[in-house]
């Protein structure tokens, strides 16, 4: 395999931060030729740092610019300004060839599984994708039976029987889809995992698995995982620390225990409010203790 | 800008481009009208270089293109080399039969088609639907040449209308009424056979788009509310049916210029398509160009029209502000 | 496979291979003329005759006679009587281009004529040439299609990936060619264009124009395609991967495209052999003595051709078969790639 940037040395302090966002600014320009130039930021100043091996959850309202943060995290768009470290390296305005070596570090769950998942592919072929890409561009090394070994050893590990490998995602249910996406996201090794509303698809009872299958990974490779999402109350269980985002800023960030139960920013309270709402209505209607 | 003002500018940067289009390859293709005259042995090269002057056809193209332009804006499209005429007028005499039967095409097509569509939705599967989708492919799969030939052949076996030209030989000695029916009886033929073929066309469109809106979850609702069926239809399916297939319009005005060409030279109705084809044999260059500003005006005008009804049918469209594709 | 589908494209297989091997199947050059015979109707096939039933057809010849209104016409010599043979040895031709041969599928034995589907002004034999213009105009159309569905996939496919003023400027050359009737803008740059070629050029001509003109639709539709797929989340999620562009093309977008471009061509087809045969039927395709469907509809633009000798609406008949086998395979293909996209 090609040289692991994330390799351990002795010298690291086991809670040095993997990811470093500063700064960070997106903007979005909609129209063309013919009509006016109106642009729309989505991203107007996001500062946050995660430690190895933590979780840390960016929560907000739909349109707070959170999704446009996993996506520049994960290069899959370039911010205009602010820098991305990784291990302390300025990856923001890296070419995308200079970016190869990094990708595998980083990986990105969506929300919606059927659409991230090309449905003329099977299990094999799209759980594979990432390290055929790979060494196709020489980062890896993987002949197609190694290939097929590790989907094998994958799909077992987030809970699918690997005889399915063959088959369509379609046959999949959506909580199977999720896991498989897990699968596929977990094939190139990666120290960070950005969960885009990984979770907020899913009924309750499957979210319930997906989480704890995540926290089972979690312990397992020692991951670090960004967690995306609108649900303040799922996020609580899973983050460390969590980081409010509104109007593309992050304005209140500190240790779940602390934004839980004493919030200082109104969109934070908004959002703890709507999470209570909802918990102080299941236990009404199951007559527990909220 | 407005809406219709958008639209407008688009139009005419159209009908500018299709200008260049056309004397672009004029520059580009080997061979012109000189060519042909240049073979014949009697026709002296002194003869030959005088006319090419006389047309304005031995300068630069920038040159020629920026005269035309500026003769255009006064409607001067230039002169006929083969009819020895100026070329706008000749044009416009034949435009306007060309335009009487393209008009009642389109207006008896979409006459048929609308209730046509209408009804085969709402009785979706019934006897008629099946009969019209049956008869709709049909004659969507055969070519619209072998329908105006077929038909041809078919009314001059069996004398059935009027077949050539636009009146008969002793249409002055007629009388107004006469006249009118005779008009109405040349006619009858070249519009059958477009309206035949559009229809087909049409049909299906506008059955799929009221089959598309009666599935939609407020129409169901309106149902659940016990809303008749022909109240449903006319204050609920047919306003929002109605988009694309106003829509539709512009779209098929090209299909129903082209066919109009083929049938007027099929059936010898003296409109732009005998006159273009004549210009295209004889390379006429003047008049060919000028037939095919006219025909992109008809088209560009007809979207125009659409466009207009749409913002009267549903206004939300200019503040959207959306070019749709 | 359901039976009408399979109908169909046993039917379009079968069509393109006789016209493929017209030679064989038709028992005449197409421009062998017979002064002797022109406008003869269609020969009939005989079963029975005097001495009974028999198992191999013939034919009688047609002799002209002046009948009760002075008008010369045909009817069977009945002295004259030709057995049909199958797989004989005839005049000679190049099978596939290459491969001279003489052998032909059924003919008569000389001076007799089997005229299938009649003979045409000049006596020549219009089954022949139906199959020979075949030939001819179904090559037209499906080459025409190519051009147009390669011209038309690779300027959507930039158009739709690269976007932003690329994908402006190129739908706007789209709108632009879109905004004729197809007709005009075919009649318009032919007219631009030499009249009088030899037959290899016309046809390159004629399949180049209808192309060039046609590429805009289908660039449209591609272009729309690859825009949507191109946002994607499992495209994406390849970028994510250290997909390159090629990558991402040739995996992810390219099977999306060649599912479009196979119904566009079944749609197309169709259309454009309609094209060459409109613009031979108005003088500005292929020219005699070459025979085309659409030249030799043209013969039907006399009055006194169109009623009396309905036979030689045999081209008609040929492309609306042509026609109707396509468009089922269109529809199959529609149906098939709308259950398929989820």
């Amino acid at each position: 395999m090609g040289s692991n940037l994330y390799a351990d040395s002795p010298n690291d302090t086991p809670t040095e931060s993997l990811l470093c966002v500063q700064a960070l600014r997106k903007q979005y320009v909609r129209g063309g030729i013919w009509r006016k130039r109106v642009p729309v930021a989505a991203v107007n100043g996001v500062d946050f740092e995660i430690p190895r091996g933590r979780t840390f959850a960016l929560v907000g309202e739909s349109g707070s610019g959170k999704s446009t943060v996993a996506r520049c995290v994960t290069r899959l768009e370039r911010p205009d300004s602010g820098r991305i470290l990784i291990r302390g390296i300025n990856i923001a305005q890296l070419r995308s060839r200079d970016l190869l070596p990094f990708r595998s570090g980083i990986q990105i769950v969506f929300q919606d599984a059927i659409t991230s998942m090309n449905p003329r592919f099977s299990a094999l072929e799209i759980i594979e994708e990432p390290l055929l890409i790979q060494s196709q561009r020489g980062q890896v090394e993987y002949d197609r039976r190694n290939r097929r070994d590790r989907v094998g050893a994958l799909m077992v590990e987030v809970g699918i029987s690997p005889d399915w490998m063959h088959r369509s995602i379609l046959h999949f249910s959506g909580g199977q889809r999720q896991r498989l996406a897990l699968a596929r996201a977990l094939a190139l090794r990666p120290q960070l995992l950005v969960l885009d509303e990984a979770l907020s698809g899913l009924d309750l009872s499957t979210q319930a698995q997906v989480a704890n299958l995540l926290l089972d990974l979690q312990a397992a490779h020692s991951l670090t995982y960004l967690l995306i999402s609108h649900d303040l109350g799922l996020v609580a269980r899973l983050a460390d620390e969590i980081g409010v985002m509104s109007g593309g800023q992050t304005v209140e960030i500190g240790p779940t225990q602390q934004i839980v139960t004493s919030p200082n920013h109104a969109a934070t309270k908004k959002l703890l409010a709507a999470a209570r709402t909802a918990t102080s209505a299941f236990a009404a209607a199951t007559g527990e203790q909220a | 800008m407005s809406y219709i003002g958008r639209r407008l500018a688009r139009a005419i940067l159209l009908l500018v481009g299709v200008s260049a289009l056309c004397f672009l390859f004029t520059e580009i293709a080997p061979g012109s009208f000189f060519d042909e005259l240049r073979l014949n042995p009697q026709i002296s090269p002194e003869t030959i270089s005088a006319l090419r002057s006389h047309y304005g056809l031995d300068q630069p193209l920038l040159v020629r293109y920026a005269h035309w332009m500026k003769s255009a804006l006064h409607a001067d499209l230039g002169y006929s080399i083969a009819y020895n005429v100026p070329v706008a007028p000749l044009l416009w005499s034949r435009a306007k039969n060309t335009l009487l039967l393209t008009t009642t095409a389109l207006v008896l097509t979409w006459m048929i088609s609308v209730p046509l569509g209408v009804w085969t939705a709402n009785r979706r599967g019934g006897l008629l639907d099946r009969m019209v989708s049956l008869t709709g492919s049909l004659l969507i799969s055969i070519p619209e040449i072998v329908i105006a030939v077929a038909l041809l052949a078919i009314a001059v076996r069996w004398r059935v209308l009027r077949v050539g030209g636009m009146m008969s030989a002793d249409f002055e000695s007629f009388s107004a009424w006469a006249k009118l029916q005779d008009l109405l009886l040349h006619l009858a033929l070249p519009a059958f056979i477009l309206v035949l073929s559009e229809t087909a066309i049409i049909v299906r469109h506008v059955r799929a788009s009221v089959l598309e809106v009666l599935g939609a979850p407020y129409v169901q609702a309106a149902r659940g509310f016990g809303v008749s069926q022909t109240r449903l239809l006319f204050r609920h399916v047919l306003p929002v049916a109605a988009n694309p297939a106003i829509s539709l319009l512009g779209f098929s005005l090209a299909g129903l210029l082209s066919g109009s060409l083929m049938v007027e030279v099929i059936c010898g109705w003296p409109g732009l398509g005998p006159l273009i084809l004549e210009a295209t044999l004889s390379r006429d260059l003047y008049l060919v160009i000028g037939g095919i500003m006219f025909s992109a005006l008809f088209m560009v005008g007809g979207n125009l029209l659409a466009d207009v009804m749409l913002l009267a049918l549903d206004p939300r469209i200019s503040r959207e502000g959306t070019d749709a594709l | 496979m359901r039976s009408k589908t399979f109908l169909s494209i046993t039917g379009l297989v079968g069509l393109h291979l006789i016209l493929l091997c017209a030679g064989f199947f038709a028992p005449y050059d197409p421009t062998a003329q017979d002064r002797e015979l022109p406008y003869a109707p269609p020969t009939r096939m005989h079963f029975e005759d005097g001495y009974g039933f028999h198992f191999r057809p013939f034919v009688y010849a047609w002799t002209t006679s002046l009948d009760s209104d002075q008008i010369e016409s045909y009817r069977e010599d009945r002295t004259r009587r030709y057995p049909v043979h199958f797989f004989v040895s005839g005049s000679s031709y190049n099978l596939l281009g290459g491969y001279r041969t003489t052998l032909h599928l059924f003919d008569v034995e000389s001076p007799g004529k089997i005229l299938l589907f009649g003979a045409d002004g000049y006596g020549r034999d219009e089954f022949s040439r139906v199959l020979f213009g075949g030939q001819i105009s179904v090559a037209a159309g499906i080459s025409a299609t190519l051009i147009a569905l390669l011209t038309g996939g690779l300027f959507g496919i930039v158009a739709g990936y690269f976007g932003r003023w690329v994908d402006e400027v190129l739908m706007g050359v789209t709108e632009l060619f879109l905004s004729l009737p197809w007709l005009y803008f075919l009649l318009g740059v032919r007219a631009f264009l030499p009249l009088h070629l030899s037959t290899l050029r016309t046809f390159f001509l004629l399949t180049g124009v209808i192309g060039l003109i046609g590429w805009a639709r289908p660039a449209r539709l591609v272009r729309g395609l690859v825009l949507s797929s191109r946002h994607r989340n499992y495209v994406l999620a390849a970028r994510g991967f250290g997909g390159s562009d090629f990558y991402l093309l040739r995996r992810h977008l390219l099977p999306e495209v060649s599912g479009l471009l196979l119904t566009q061509a079944t749609l197309l087809v169709p259309r454009y052999i309609a094209a060459e045969v409109t613009l031979s039927f108005f003088g500005l395709g292929v020219n005699e003595p070459v025979p085309s469907w659409g030249n030799m509809l043209a013969t039907l633009q006399q009055y006194n051709v169109l009623v009396s000798y309905g036979w030689l609406l045999a081209p008609a008949c040929a492309l609306v078969v042509t026609s109707v086998l396509y468009s089922s395979l269109a529809d199959m293909f529609h149906s098939r790639l709308k259950s398929y996209s989820t």
